[in-house]
């Protein structure tokens, strides 16, 4: 399912949109926020596929939006939607690399058609499975191409993005990182998928680096780092350690989720017990399901998940956290 | 009878919402799912808190989200009351929070407006 980040401030038309996605064929998620600081927030969090954007908004507008996914995520398609639609206006953001310009109102058959345009140019080159991507990249490079090229990890279902003009890496990204260090490490994955677009958003070159020297880089990195992965392995076979349970879940917690999105700190606290064992009695009437997890926002804007066990094991996180795949490591 | 949850209810895989005020009372049941617990029993269940302590705990919190093994509570505290989701686990839990979002200046109007007594009735 592809993630589709709305950001209007009118709620109207984002009201308009849940239900046109609602009913529609289920493939696409939409995350709504109501200005372009709050996309920027969501876009450090969540993968997003293609957003759909407001020009006038209170705090960060359309254009500002535009212009930090050019520095940032110059990769992901923006459509923009205006109710004050200018020939000149339209000009400039197309030029500036929106993907698409609709005016209020808006006709949604065309607009859901122009999401799933987008959705099909990112893989019109084509997919490779199970592909080598070093090969891959140095037939792009020899042949020129222009292309963006979405790599998938099969192990961890990760995912990076290439891009390349006339056979040069323009730009290279995983999630927040970007640059140089994420084409080291998208280089050294392996068993992985290409979806490959014949095009490539970015106008200005943000690697300035041959491919060759990448790669030979990313290789060294690669073996670099699976040497220093099997002396631990064989320190840690010779002294076995015992691990307390907040030391085995950080340590759970950090071997499922390699980057800790979000995980700032975990430790034991019963001062959650009352509110675990009124919250757990919600779950009786649910069938008598467990209480597996809760999760709190609170007016501090701190943010928590607390395991119910016998101390209550906390797991202070921040807004940016992914909280359904903590749930998921949780659960597991 | 207006029905106040209607569009939060129509997301996919919500099973219902309710609204209990400060002092526990159930003050909106609105199911739509199989699994949601009649009435009487959520009724009981809201006699067995505290809730002198869950308006305690709530002052410092926001929202809330039950995690159990099928189900998702997602709980959140406005000026008058708690408003409770009940949701299975595939439930996008953002269109849930910006529909309650949506839901909250409503919820307040019809308080300043008629009083949530007169208002409001069980089905």
């Amino acid at each position: 399912m592809k993630n589709i980040l709305v950001v209007d401030h009118d709620i109207t038309f984002m009201k308009m949109i849940a239900k046109k996605f609602e009913s529609g064929t289920k493939q696409f998620n939409p995350i709504f926020v109501k200005d372009g600081a709050l996309a920027v927030n969501q876009l450090k969090k969540t993968k997003i596929d293609i957003i759909i954007s407001a020009l006038q908004m209170p705090k960060m507008d359309g254009y500002s939006l535009l212009e930090f996914l050019n520095l940032n995520y110059p990769d992901i398609p923006l459509i923009i939607i205006t109710a004050f639609g200018k020939p000149k206006s339209r000009e400039i953001l197309m030029e500036k690399g929106a993907s698409a310009y609709f005016v209020k109102p808006v006709n949604f058959d065309e607009l859901i058609s122009k999401i799933k345009d987008l959705k099909e140019e990112k893989s019109n080159g084509g997919i490779l499975r199970s592909a080598s991507l070093e090969m891959f990249a140095q037939l792009v490079e020899m042949e020129q191409k222009t292309c963006t090229i979405r790599i998938k990890r099969e192990s961890d279902g990760k995912e990076g993005v290439l891009c390349f003009k006339e056979g040069e890496i323009y730009f290279a990204r995983i999630g927040n990182l970007k640059g140089l260090e994420a084409a080291y490490k998208i280089f050294s994955w392996q068993n992985v998928t290409l979806y490959i677009e014949n095009n490539c958003r970015i106008k200005k070159k943000k690697i300035n680096s041959e491919l060759q020297a990448l790669l030979l880089e990313a290789m060294r990195l690669k073996d670099e780092k699976e040497v220093k992965k099997s002396s631990a392995k064989n320190k840690d076979s010779r002294e076995p350690q015992k691990l307390s349970p907040v030391d085995s879940l950080k340590k759970y917690i950090e071997d499922n989720l390699p980057d800790k999105t979000g995980v700032l700190d975990v430790y034991q606290d019963s001062s959650w017990s009352e509110f675990i064992k009124s919250s757990s009695m919600l779950g009786l009437v649910f069938k008598k399901e467990d209480l597996k997890a809760c999760y709190v926002s609170k007016v501090d804007s701190t943010n928590f998940i607390i395991v119910p066990d016998k101390e209550n094991t906390v797991l202070s996180v921040s807004s940016k956290c992914d909280r359904e795949k903590i749930y998921k490591i949780l659960m597991d | 009878m207006k029905e106040i949850f209607t569009e939060l209810n129509s997301i996919e895989n919500v099973q219902g919402s309710l609204f209990f005020s400060i002092d526990g009372e159930l003050m909106i049941y609105e199911a739509v799912g199989e699994n949601i617990p009649s009435k009487e029993i959520i009724e009981e269940y809201s006699g067995s808190l505290e809730w002198e302590f869950i308006n305690n705990q709530f002052k410092e919190i926001n929202e809330a989200e039950l995690i159990f093994i099928k189900h998702r509570v997602y709980i959140r505290k406005v000026d008058h009351g708690f408003i409770l989701v009940l949701m299975t686990l595939e439930t996008p839990i953002e269109v849930v929070r910006l529909n309650t979002d949506l839901l909250i200046p409503e919820l307040d109007s019809l308080k300043k407006n008629k009083g949530f007594r007169r208002f409001f009735r069980f089905r």
